[in-house]
């Protein structure tokens, strides 16, 4: 594989700078090549010569993308302990504004699939089914981005949140869970709850709300992780670094 | 001469001394290096290209393509303002820290 194939491969930056970089490289090949071959070689030796030359790939590609990085300087490599207290605040923040979209959502999703607020289990599962496809489709799309090193920090913020509204009908299957297992089955199943209960579940039930908490938060942190974990960690003099 | 070790630090200086006379491409700057060194430098073009965007977004210097006779479209680095006065800097700094470990070794 040639050179400039492998370093498309390799480099994460936006198409036009992609396409500069490149034009810039294969112009630096062309030249050395010439001049190799006017030194007597060939032009399929002095072709490899000056390839190899340039160095390795990976390298190269590694010191462009880490160039053309438009996040800020404190986002490109963020010590650890710092980016986990910082998104253990932003993932509980998170969960709690899950748990008022929950209740909203929860209503509006039956009021446009079955006419009136889901009163059982079932109608709960096909209202929230219907309306979650699109947000999957956001949650998954916006997953893909929180990885793009070309993101600006609005774009990173814009693309977490996105996950975040994204999973809102997870969030809301694990609070119905939650309703069912906390010896409301009867309930659940008879669906009263949502329309007579569930501030009392909630809010009464401290066991429940914490373990709803505790899980949505969780996931976030997961997700997040998720993300970073297969960007990279670094290790420099303060310690371990996570790469963005 | 263990050149690789010498020429950590110093490699944004070399590329504003070789721009020092007039705008530059990339290839142009490679070829300087190693002709003013005498061989005893050479960059990577991998190593000098990062290089060069990365001076280029802090603006201290400035990229423009122009096409050459053989209508080739070449891009040409030339010193900024900012990057004139952080050259003079550094050359400064240079030749004081040159002089004090000469003054050591001798």
């Amino acid at each position: 594989m040639s050179f400039i194939k492998d370093l498309r491969e390799s480099l994460h930056v936006s198409p036009d700078k992609e396409q500069e970089i490149v034009n810039e490289i294969e112009q630096h090949l062309e030249e050395e090549t010439h001049a190799l071959q006017l030194q007597g070689k060939n032009s399929v030796l002095a072709k490899q010569e000056s390839e190899q030359d340039m160095g390795d790939v990976t390298d190269v590609a590694r010191a462009f993308n880490k160039t053309h990085t438009t996040l800020p300087k404190l986002l490109k490599s963020i010590h650890a302990k710092h980016a986990l207290f910082f998104f253990l605040v932003y993932a509980f923040i998170c969960s709690q504004t899950s748990l008022l979209f929950f209740f909203t959502f929860n209503t509006f999703a039956g009021f446009l699939t079955v006419g009136y607020p889901p009163y059982n289990l079932v109608e709960q599962i096909i209202s929230l089914g219907i309306l979650s496809v699109p947000f999957f489709y956001l949650a998954c799309s916006s997953a893909k981005k929180i990885r793009l090193r070309t993101n600006s920090l609005t774009e990173l913020r814009t693309a977490y949140l996105s996950v975040v509204i994204g999973i809102i009908p997870l969030n809301a299957a694990i609070l119905t869970f939650c309703n069912v297992i906390d010896g409301n089955v009867r309930d659940a199943f008879a669906g009263r709850f949502f329309v007579e209960y569930h501030m009392d579940i909630f809010f009464r039930n401290i066991d429940a709300l914490l373990m709803v908490i505790i899980t949505t938060s969780l996931f976030y942190i997961f997700l997040f992780l998720l993300a970073v974990l297969t960007t990279g960690f670094s290790k420099n003099n303060e310690g371990i670094s996570i790469k963005m | 001469m263990n050149t690789k070790e010498l020429l950590k630090g110093n490699t944004e200086m070399i590329i504003f001394a070789s721009l020092v006379d007039g705008p530059k491409h990339g290839y142009l700057i490679t070829q300087w290096i190693r002709t003013q060194s005498e061989d005893s430098f050479a960059f990577s073009p991998g190593m000098l290209y990062p290089l060069l965007h990365k001076l280029e977004q802090e603006e201290l210097i400035s990229a423009s393509w122009i096409t050459s006779k053989e209508g080739r479209d070449k891009k040409v680095y030339q010193l900024t303002k900012s990057g004139g006065k952080a050259y003079h800097a550094y050359k400064k700094d240079w030749m004081l820290f040159a002089e004090k470990i000469q003054h050591l070794i001798s």
